[in-house]
């Protein structure tokens, strides 16, 4: 019976040291460890991984980028892991192209099977995390109906909400803008009406709903 | 080698973890020792480092430590925490968690540090 080989990039020894550990004891795994992407990269290149099992902190630039990288090199089913993943990155790591998203303290008989079942083709992913995929991708709805409606607004009622968003006064919005604080009291009204809103910070909340995931702007900033 | 009086060959270490799979790696760590390991999640990890009576405890939570620490100090035993997101290893010295080595969590490090503190002498006074 031929072995699968599984490749474990994690910046963590010791986590390497468990996965193989367990893995071996099982027989029917092949290990290859990296503990950074370039590491990885090059185990990828020389064993032909069936698996990948990726941490999410793997250096440089972390798992989900990493997962992207090998998708160009290999056809490897990535799974990416961690201990406390925000809900964000596992929808991240799916759109990267993994195939799965484990919690690093899954037990080890779970990991095994899990293991087996994205090489059998199918998805790993732990019910806790599911529930987060799903908020997550409830999330991108949010975003995609906040941005729908930011649409609306002019070029210039746009930096008017940009400038609220980050706190400002329509005094500081005048100044910044080089218009009169009577023009920013009728820009900002007419985003309101437009968004169908009645308060300055809920405009801002829209906005920044709009543009979470990019640079949005911070409430505190001014 | 006899630890205690009448004890153990081999010494006896309980790693309670949270996250099992560092508890494979401390185990295959320590191959002079006994190791037996317990998921944190099971509860009342004193009792069950006093039922077990170990030589040492090996701990990779802030919970797991602080039930460690009790009961390695009223025993006189070493005390070791893997903590890993602050990449971390903690010795218990006189009832203080103090970082050792230089490479954070490795097998050799966890080794090093649950050997030398077993058998250099390295018991709590």
């Amino acid at each position: 019976m031929s072995r699968t080989r599984i490749l474990v990039a994690d910046p963590l020894r010791i986590f390497r040291a468990g996965v193989r550990n367990l893995l071996e004891r099982e027989r029917d795994f092949h290990v290859v460890e990296a503990g950074d992407l370039d590491e990885a990269l090059a185990a990828a290149a020389q064993h032909v991984p069936d698996l990948a099992l990726i941490a999410l902190d793997l250096p440089p630039h972390g798992g989900v980028a990493a997962v992207r990288e090998l998708a160009q090199r290999c056809s490897a089913a990535a799974i990416v892991w961690s201990l406390d993943p925000p809900a964000h990155t596992v929808l991240a790591a799916v759109r990267a192209g993994a195939n799965g998203y484990l919690p690093k303290d899954i037990s080890p008989a779970d990991l095994v099977r899990s293991l087996r079942s994205v090489k059998r083709g199918e998805a790993a992913i732990t019910a806790d995390l599911t529930t987060a995929l799903i908020e997550a991708i409830r999330g991108l709805d949010e975003q995609a109906h906040a941005r729908g409606r930011a649409d609306t607004l002019s070029a210039r009622e746009r930096e008017v909400l940009d400038l609220v968003a980050r706190g400002a006064r329509n005094k500081q919005i005048a100044a910044a803008l080089t218009i009169s604080e009577f023009t920013v009291k009728r820009h900002v009204q007419n985003i309101l009406g437009k968004l169908g809103l009645r308060s300055r910070r809920a405009a801002a909340s829209l906005y920044r709903t709009a543009l979470a995931g990019e640079e949005a702007p911070s409430a505190a900033r001014g | 080698m006899a630890l205690r009086p009448g004890g153990r060959a081999r010494p006896l270490v309980a790693v309670v973890c949270a996250v099992p799979l560092l508890g494979e790696a401390v185990a295959a760590a320590l191959e002079f020792a006994d190791v037996r390991t317990f998921a944190e999640g099971g509860g009342d990890v004193k009792g069950l480092l006093e039922s077990l009576d170990p030589d040492a405890v090996v701990v990779d939570s802030e919970t797991g430590a602080a039930a460690a620490e009790d009961f390695a100090q009223d025993h006189d035993l070493p005390a070791l925490y893997v903590a890993m997101r602050e990449l971390e290893l903690r010795l218990l010295r006189d009832g203080t968690w103090v970082r050792v080595g230089d490479d954070g969590p490795t097998p050799e490090a966890v080794r090093n540090a649950v050997a030398g503190a077993l058998f250099a002498g390295g018991r709590q006074q």
